[in-house]
Order: structure tokens, then sequence, then C-alpha cells
């Protein structure tokens, strides 16, 4: 272990700064094969920077990645996984409705077996023995949305270990885990380490680090401090080391004594479970800390206070009154507000100006009726960013030209302005200068020291211990602990935060259930389908209930299961088109043309398909490149494709087609509608595409999750040309039996089909948000939309309201998807 | 100059372009109509534009529909149910035409209402809620009557759609009335700043305590009552209703509101730019029928034209592209 050999990896001098913070600052260090490396530091200090830079998701400003003393680049995460180093980050970026096993199996490929088809028993059982050789054994068929965030972790970790890294960086993997699962963990990395793979492991948890690292990197600032032989340092050394200076100076939070109380949580429950039991009470003049890890709860405590999430009990009491309806609106109007932990997602308006962002929740109180004041707006906002040292060019600049910190400090503007009596801040300083930080502590001081209250949620120990009068630790939903700062230890603090080993994973039990409702979505609707046509049955029996009719239905319901089809490949791929009923009419032209000039049959059917297969592929060419929201070219071509259509005909009816083209459609093989055949062959083609082929399931991919799609190298622009052009060719067969079985195309041939197409996808468990579709769904869905117009015509309402019944239908199929999705989170 | 200056530059820069090019499309008009610049021929067009009111009144709340990034595919719907219910609560139920007027209005504003319940509370995409309310709309127009017209709308209704007032038609008043509120509320209200804001950022807007599902529910009501004006203007104009009315308008109001420059992305809004749009559109619908351009082939042209513009406005907004932000470094 210790002869003179190439390190796995080395990095020289690596940089990186983000709009003037610089994350890394020259950092060189060098990683051993086959050891377990510890990499720690304060938040802020650059690990998470070095690892996205190592593992491809950033490029380095300047420095060099040596790989086994081979030079690397790497611009994007597929170099990174090519070269075999791997990452398990602390919040998974999987595919939600794809199983576990795909998932983990999805980047290198899933395994092919007979006939060139996917072979899902080796997925299953490949993706199984990797979990157990973690010691872990678990349902990997699941969809990975439906399963914790423990287990997701695990399932990373393990396709890692399958896909052979010889370099794997673990992201505070102990996070979301249990004691139990922990110590499993921290065997299979000794394992893995003996095997050979490197391992560098990055987390706060220094017991861990001391117990399972060979050696270890502390970062500070951005820059490398140490590395050395974990054995040869304490963990008292080794955070000396990470902090690196006097706490005093950095946090100038002055005693106050605290006057009356503010806000007062009563055994708080979150309705999802996230936090349970929580009191606690915040008085003016005084810092409340809440201390924890990732997944303690304490943001969605902060949230549910603000009233951004429901309680599920519990009471929120202010100066000492409960208070009855939670909402943002009037928390804000009784003197509580909320600084979100996510500046980016959650806070700033980027585009917008410096004034707009500081005033938005003042905006409506400030104006005389609705006009709003903009000289005083822009007064207010000049003073109040000279009081807080805002930086910045012009009032009317765009907020995201400004640094982090500065972001932050107009957001805390943006709360001051309400004159709040209590400020909840979550991670004020995360991701931001130390500069801003020092002002940002004493701006919360000041303000504490004027007789308003602060509740500030840190995962910065020092900064939680240095600027609370009190603080509690949050751990797994519960307080796990209160304490006075300045007389307790750190190392005090920092323990209360950890789960032990009789705590439990989030219980599956809910994850099960939501399968198990995804399963009952799909099974009643062939119930209704079933149900619908009994009920037809017995009130038309004449009408209805003959084999003859059935199979007309079933025959009619062709055309639109083609198109269902193809809204179901585009929609599960995260498009949407609805051109495709003037795609239809221009396809089914040019094939009825073709057809009377005595065109061969089968050339006139290629040509009808390949037209609809290029018009699909405009619409996709003029997404991707012309970067424009598919709803908005579909429209557009929709006009398009049908003025082109009454250009190839003239405006002329096209009809009178031979007998030998009609005969495509009409009589019996072997006792079924040769419509009924066709359909089999398309759904059967269909679910091969979809369930057994690797294009299928990217494209089923890049409509899931496409930030993971990308992540894992799949060309989203590709998949979704294949999605348009195939709809096109679908809906351009349509058209040759729309024009064999109707025997007429006019102007008016399939206007407002697409609709019908879109209702049948969604009906069949199509959501329209992408990542879901089957090729039966799809079939069911036509059916079922086939069933409701022959059930109008029976019953003897008019045809004119067959499309308010289609657009009812897709009202309610995806208000319930809506709220079916909404209760399984 | 920073990039905040650059930017107006450029928005400024493209209301101009707009001008410039309505500027060609009447210098075209002079070209193609017989005797040239003569006043014949300006009052026949100022005659004509009040044909072009329908669309320039809703696209106003289109524009901001849009610029909080949602979007409304019903309105062509609303119309022609608005329109429909006029002539049913005259023709069938005997009301008299001005209070069968608000009624049909009130049934749109409904209409519009239930579009904004359902993106708004019920959280809905506007999208796909709209695309099925299209069809929802259209088909209780169409059913209520059995898809038959009715006509014969008495001669004191025709003012709305036809009628003058103080030289200009009425319909243009309307319609200029509608735009100038329009950009009060954008402008000068704190609603407009919300809606830009939400259009921004959608979550950040409900962390910032906006009152978000009502501001989408109101905007889309508000929709749903031009519809309803529209609709009357509509039935006046051509004293009639019938439920085929206005098919492929939605197409033609977004590309008004896609030409004026307002991203579908939403968080910018320009409804002087949206103004110029409709001029645009209907200046060059003029022209073509001036010499005589096949009606068939004029939604190729505005289907072109969208795409055209929708490209342009997204080529323009990314040469300011955003510089990387600094929250790329979260805690190591």
């Amino acid at each position: 272990m210790n002869r003179p050999t190439l390190p796995r990896l080395e990095l020289q001098g690596l940089s990186k700064s983000y709009g003037g913070v610089q994350s890394l600052a020259d950092v060189s260090l060098d990683v051993r094969p086959g050891e377990v490396h510890g990499l720690v530091g304060e938040n802020g200090a650059g690990k998470s920077t070095l690892v996205k830079i190592v593992t491809g998701a950033v490029t380095a400003d300047a420095g060099n990645i040596y790989l086994d003393g081979d030079r690397l680049h790497v611009r994007h995460p597929r170099d990174a996984s090519d070269a075999g180093i791997a990452v398990v980050h602390q919040e998974a970026e999987l595919f939600p409705h794809l199983s576990l096993a795909e998932n983990m199996l999805l980047g290198q490929g899933l395994p092919i077996g007979r006939w060139g088809l996917i072979d899902w028993k080796q997925t299953y059982t490949r993706a199984e023995q990797a979990i157990e050789r973690l010691g872990e054994s678990f349902a990997v068929r699941t969809p990975a949305g439906n399963l914790s965030v423990a287990r997701r972790t695990l399932a990373e970790i393990a396709a890692a270990v399958d896909q052979q890294a010889r370099l794997l960086f673990l992201d505070e993997p102990s996070a979301a885990l249990t004691h139990l699962e922990s110590e499993r963990l921290f065997e299979q990395i000794r394992r893995l380490a003996a095997d050979g793979v490197t391992i560098v492991y990055v987390s706060h948890r220094l017991e861990e680090i001391q117990r399972i690292c060979d050696r270890v990197t502390i970062l500070r600032d951005g820059r490398h401090v140490l590395t050395g032989d974990v054995e040869s340092l304490s963990t008292k050394q080794i955070v000396a080391h990470m902090v690196g200076r006097e706490l005093s100076q950095v946090f100038p939070k002055t005693s106050i004594s605290p006057g009356d109380e503010v806000l007062r949580l009563e055994r708080v429950t979150d309705t999802a479970g996230r936090f349970r039991d929580v009191s606690l009470s915040v008085h003016r003049g005084e810092i409340l800390g809440i201390y924890g890890l990732v997944g303690a709860g304490r943001t969605e405590l902060a949230e549910a206070t603000f009233g951004l999430r429901p309680l599920a009990s519990g009471c929120v009491c202010l100066h000492d009154r409960p208070i009855r309806a939670l909402h943002p609106a009037s928390m804000m109007r009784q003197g509580v507000v909320y600084l979100p932990e996510d500046r980016l997602v959650h806070g700033i308006f980027g585009q917008l100006s410096l004034t707009l962002n500081a005033t938005i929740a003042v905006l409506r109180s400030w104006c005389p009726g609705i006009l709003v004041n903009r000289q005083r707006n822009v007064t207010a906002t000049r003073d109040l960013f000279d009081e807080l040292r805002v930086k910045y060019r012009a009032v009317s600049q765009p907020i995201h030209l400004l640094s982090g910190g500065n972001q932050q400090k107009v957001l805390f503007a943006r709360w001051l302005l309400t004159e709040p009596d209590l400020l909840i801040v979550d991670e004020p300083t995360r991701g931001i200068d130390v500069q801003a930080k020092i002002e940002l502590h004493r701006l919360m001081d000041q303000w504490a020291g004027a007789g308003k209250a602060v509740l500030m949620i840190s995962s910065d120990l020092p900064e939680a211990i240095g600027m609370s009068d009190r603080l509690l630790v949050m751990r797994e939903g519960r307080i796990a602990g209160d304490f006075l700062p300045r007389e307790t230890d750190e190392a005090e603090v920092a323990e209360a935060a950890l789960p032990d080993a009789t705590s439990l994973a989030v219980a599956t039990g809910s994850r099960a259930q939501a399968a198990a409702v995804q399963w009952l979505r799909q099974l009643s609707l062939v119930a209704a389908l079933v149900m619908l046509a009994v009920v037809l049955a017995i009130a038309e029996p004449e009408k209805f209930a003959s084999l003859s009719n059935f199979q007309d239905v079933a025959a009619s319901a062709a055309i639109p299961l083609l198109m269902a089809l193809g809204a179901t490949l585009v929609i599960a791929s995260g498009g949407i088109d609805i051109s495709v009923g003037s795609i239809l009419a221009l396809c089914a032209a040019v094939c009825g043309i073709a057809v009377n000039r005595q065109f061969p049959l089968p050339v006139a059917v290629l040509l009808a398909v390949v037209s609809g297969a290029l018009l699909g592929s405009l619409n996709a060419l003029l997404t991707i490149v012309g970067k424009i929201h598919p709803i908005i070219v579909t429209l557009a071509t929709l006009g398009v494709y049908r003025g082109l259509m009454r250009v190839v005909t003239a405006e002329k009816r096209i009809e009178g087609f031979p007998d030998h083209f009609r005969l495509l459609t009409e009589g019996y093989w072997c006792g079924v509608r040769p419509l009924i055949w066709y359909s089999l062959a398309v759904v059967v083609a269909g679910t091969v595409f979809l369930r057994y082929t690797r294009m299928g399931r990217s494209l089923l991919a890049v409509g899931d999750s496409p930030h993971a799609a990308d992540m894992i190298g799949l060309d989203r622009a590709r998949l979704q040309l294949v999605a348009f052009a195939t709809c096109g060719a679908l809906t351009g067969l349509a058209g040759v039996f729309w024009a064999a079985s109707y025997g007429i195309v006019d102007t008016y041939t399939a206007e407002g089909w697409e609709l019908k197409a879109i209702a049948a996808a969604v009906v069949g468990g199509c959501l329209i948000t992408g990542g879901t579709g089957t090729a039966w769904g799809a079939a069911i869905g036509a059916l079922l939309m086939e069933l409701i117009r022959n059930g109008l015509v029976i019953l003897g309402v008019s045809a004119y309201w067959e499309g308010f019944f289609v657009g009812l239908l897709i009202l309610s199929v995806v208000f319930v998807d809506h709220r079916l999705r909404r209760a399984a989170t | 100059m920073n990039a905040s200056g650059i930017l107006r530059r450029l928005l400024r820069a493209r209301e101009w372009l707009l001008a410039l090019v309505l500027a060609v499309l009447f210098i075209w008009f002079t070209c193609s109509a017989r005797g040239g610049l003569t006043v014949h021929n300006l009052s026949n067009l100022l005659n004509w534009s009040r044909h072009w009111a329908v669309a320039g009144m809703l696209s106003v709340p289109m524009t901001l529909i849009i610029a909080t990034g949602g979007i409304d595919l019903s309105v062509a719907s609303l119309v022609a149910l608005g329109g429909m219910v006029l002539g049913v609560l005259w023709g069938k139920v005997g009301w008299n035409i001005w209070w069968a007027a608000g009624g049909g209005m009130m049934v749109a504003t409904f209409g519009g209402a239930v579009n904004g319940w359902l993106s708004g509370r019920g959280k809905l995409a506007p999208l796909v809620v709209t695309l099925a309310t299209m069809a929802v709309y259209r088909g209780l127009a169409m059913g209520m009557t059995e898809s038959k017209p009715i006509t014969n709308i008495p001669a004191s209704f025709y003012v709305v759609g036809q009628g003058h007032l103080w030289g200009a038609p009425l319909q243009l008043w309307l319609w200029g009335t509608v735009t100038v509120l329009g950009i009060l509320v954008l402008h000068r209200t704190w609603i407009g700043d919300s809606l830009i804001a939400l259009g921004e950022n959608p979550r950040a807007a409900r962390y910032a305590a906006l009152p978000v599902d009502a501001l989408i529910f109101w905007l889309y009501a508000a929709n749903g009552l031009v519809a309803g004006l529209a609709a009357a203007v509509y039935v006046a104009q051509y004293t009639g209703a019938n439920p085929n009315m206005e098919m492929g308008l939605e197409l033609k109001v977004i590309a008004c509101v896609v030409l004026g420059g307002t991203r579908i992305t939403g968080g910018n809004a320009s409804i002087v730019g949206t103004l110029l749009g409709v001029l645009i559109i209907g200046m060059l619908e003029y022209n073509l029928d001036l010499i005589e351009f096949p009606k068939k082939y004029q939604p190729v042209v505005m289907g072109g034209l969208v795409i055209v513009a929708a490209i342009m406005n997204e080529t323009l907004a990314r040469r300011d592209e955003r510089s990387p932000i600094a929250v790329e470094g979260q805690p190591a």
C-alpha cells in the first residue's frame, strides 16, 4: 500500500470562482489508489465545488486533473463516468417514474437480450445483486420516485460500484441513512477499498472520517490547508484547521435580555411527516438558532410557520394569540416573514430590477389605491441599500448581476421593508463571501438589539453557535436539544444532531401506497371501459350489443389509436403536438391523390407515412433549433399544414378511390375487421418500442427528468426528433386509413382531432408532464373515446356535443392525476 | 453601458423595428390601393380596421397572461360561447338584446374564471386547462343550437359593431380603452409588477407572499370578460352569431403578442409591442386582400409569422445571456 506509485487522482492548482466569489483557489492534492480519502471543511470551504469539477458538473477556471497519471479533460458528467469516476450526491438526481433498477443501469445502457430487446430479467437481477452487495435488499421494480431518499442513495452507491468505478466520490452519504445502514455502508467502503477502488468521502461527521478514512484533506475558504494521516490528527485539531480563526471576530452577537414572546409553536406536526411534535418560542431581542443536518426538517418547519406548507396539528401563536389561517400574506401582515434557503429558486426574480426585487412584498400595501409610486419605491430602496451596504450600480439593474452576498442583502431588504416583528432566516449566509457574511451577521445582531426577533436556521455550526442566544437542534423531525451556546461545547451540539441507531428511515409505507394508487388508476381505466360498454349494452341492446357493432367501434378506434400513440410518444418525451389533425389531413390528401393517379398502393401508403414523418420532424426542428415551446410551434403549424393541404387539394374534395384501396379497410380477415388487426400490430410495435428498446426507454427518461437525462448524456434533441417524427408517421398512416375507410378527404378532414388524440393519451395514463406512457394505455384511451362517441350517437345526443365531453374528460383526468400525485408526496 | 441599459435599448429597438415594419406595410398599402394615398382609401382602411378590434382587444389580456408564463388557448371558444349565449338569450329566450349581450359577457367571464380557478387554486398547467376548455366551450357553443346560427339581430344593436363615435369607429374606441387600461395596469399598478414577477419566477412569487392564486384567477376571468365584449362586437358586426365564429382566433392573438416581443417563457410584457403586432397583422391581411391573395393561404402566412417572430424573440433575448450566478457555489 505504501510503495511509491502513481496517485489515482491528482489535482494541480485548481481554481474556480462564481460571480466574484472565489470558490476554489489554487488547490492541489493527490489521492492514492485504494485509499479512503476524507474531504472536510466548513460550508463554503470549496468541497462540493471540487467534487463538481472532477465529476464534470462544472469546469474549472484553471488547473489540471490527472487520473492515474493521465491528463483528464472533463467537460461533462459523461466524460467523468467514461473515465471511471462515479459520484453519489446527497440529493440523487434521478428519473422518478422509471424503476429503481432502470435508474441504476440507464447510464451505462440497459442489458440487451434476445432479438436485440432489453432483457428486463437481467436488469432487475443485476440491480438486486448490486444492492445485495451492500448488504441491503429492497424492491428494484418500484418507480424510483416512490422510494425514500435513503434507499435511493444506497441504490446510487450500488450502481456506482456495479459500474466498476475506479474513483468514487461520496457526498455526505450517511446524512440520510440510519445508524444501521451507515454501518453497513462503512463495511462496503472498506471492502471496496480493499478491492482497489479509491474513495473520496466528503462529510461533516468527523467521527466517521476518523473511522473509515486513511487520510483526510482539509479545505478552508477555497484553499487547501492540510492533508494528513487520520491517525495523526485528532477531531479537535481537524476542527481547528477547518475554522482557523477566532470565533469572536466573525460573530459579533451582543447579549441582550429577551423581551415579550413573539412566536410560539405548540406541538406542530407536518402533514407529510417531515417534522413532528415541535414546540418552541421566540422572544423580542433574541436570535433563536436551529441547527441540524440535511433532512432534519428545519426548512419544512419554517415554511409551515410561514404558511407555505400545511400543518397536520398543533398551534402557531403570535403574541399569544393562535393563528387560524396560515398563509404567507397573512403572516407577513402580522409581522412574520421568511427568507428562504435557496435564494436562486425561491428568492430572487433574476431578470427583474433591484427595486422590484426589494419592494415586491410591500408593493400592494404601499400603493395609494392601485397605482404604484415609483419615486417612493426607488428612494426607499436606495436608502435601505445604503444602510445595508449593498454594492450595486443602479437600482434598475437586474438582480442576477449582483454577487451572492449582495443578492442576499437585497432579499433581507425586501423583508425589512415590511417592518416585521419576527424574521425567519434559512441559511442566511450560504454561498456568500466572508465580508458579506460579517455584515449580515451584524445586521441581524443590530436588528435583534432593536427589539425584533430572529429565528435562524443554519447548518453552519460555528455560525449557529456564535449567533444564537439560544440554540435548538433538530434531528429527524424532532427537537433533540436545547442549548445555551455560550455554555455548551461545540461537539455536544454536533452530536445532538446525529441520528442514532434507534431511529428509523422515513416510513416506506406511504411510498408503497403511492405505487398501489398508480396501479389502481390504470385498473380503473379498464374498469371504466368495461362499465361504459355494459351500460350502453343495457341501454340500447339492439343498437349496441351486437358483435358487429363492437367490431365497428373497435375498428373506428383505429385512427384515434394511431394518433393517441403518436401523442403518447410526444407527450412522454416532454413535448406536445396539436398539429396532428392537420398532418392527418395533409397525408390523407397525399395518399388519396397518389391512389387516384394510379400509383401502386404501397407507394401511396409510403408517401403518406413519409410525409407525416417529415411534417413531424419539422415541428421538432422548429422546437429544438428555434428554441420555441412546442405548443407555439404546433399551434402555428396547425394552420400552416392545413393551409398546405388546401393548396395541395386545390380546395377540391378527393374521392372516388379505386376498390383495391378501399379494400385496405373493408371486409373481414379471419372474421375480424382489418383495422383491428392493424391496431393490434401497432400496439404490439408500440409496446416493444417503449418497453423493450433502449431508445424507447431513453425517450421516457428525457421526458421524466430532462436535467437528469442531460447528466447521463442522453441526446435530448435526437430523442425529441424521433418522438415527433414517429408521431407524424403514425398520423400519416392514420391518414391512409381515413381515406380508405371514409372514401373522402376534404378541407375539414380531422379538424379538431388533435384534441381527441391528446385526450386518449392522457386518459390512457400518459401524464401530461412527461415520463410515462404505454401503447396499450393509448389503445384503451382511444377505445374509451370511441365508446363515448358511439354512446352519444346511440343515445341521440347531437354530435356537436362531442368536443364538450372530450374536453371535460381531459379536465377530469388531469385533475385526478394531479391530486393523486400530490397525495403521494 | 451595463446590461440593463443594453436590455432596455434592445426592447426599445424592437418597438421601433415593429413601427418600421408597420410603416413599410402602410407604404405598400398606398401603392396597392387604387388611386394611392386618397381620403377615400384612407377612410376605407379606417373603416376596415374595426375588424381588427376583436383580436386587438383580446391581445391585451393575452399579453398579461403570457407574461405570467401562462397561455389561454380557449379565447376563440370563449368568444364563440359569449356570442352564442347572446344569440340564444335574445333569439330563443326572448331577452332584450342588450341584456342578452350582458348575459353573454357574464357567461364568457365565468368561462375565463373557470380557467383561472383551475390554473390558480387547482395548480394545473394553463396549457392543458385551456386546451381542454377550448373544446368544452366550443362544444357548448355548438351544442346549444345544434350548430345553427342565430341571425337577424335587431338593428339597434348594430352600433356596437358598426357604429361611429366622434368620427372613428366605435370599436376602435373600445379597443383603445382596453389597451390603455392594459398599459395602466401593467406599468403603473402593483398588479402589473406582480404579474411580471410571477412570470419571472413563479416559485419565488409564492415565497414573496404574493397572492398568486388570486392574481391568476382574476387575470383569466378578466380575459373572459374581454372575450365577452369582443363577442358582442362580433355579433353586431356580422349581425348574428354562429358557433364556428372566430375559429383560429387564438393563433392570431398569440401571434400578435409574440410578434410584439412578449416572450412565451414569461417575465416580460409589452402591450405597445402587442398593439403594433395587431396593427401589423391587420395591415398585412388588408394588403393581401387588396392584391387578392387567396384567403386559403392566410393561415400559412400567419403560422409562418408566429414562428419567425418567436425565433426572433428568443434570439434577441439570448443575446442578453444570464451570467453565471453565485449560488452555483453551494456550501462545500
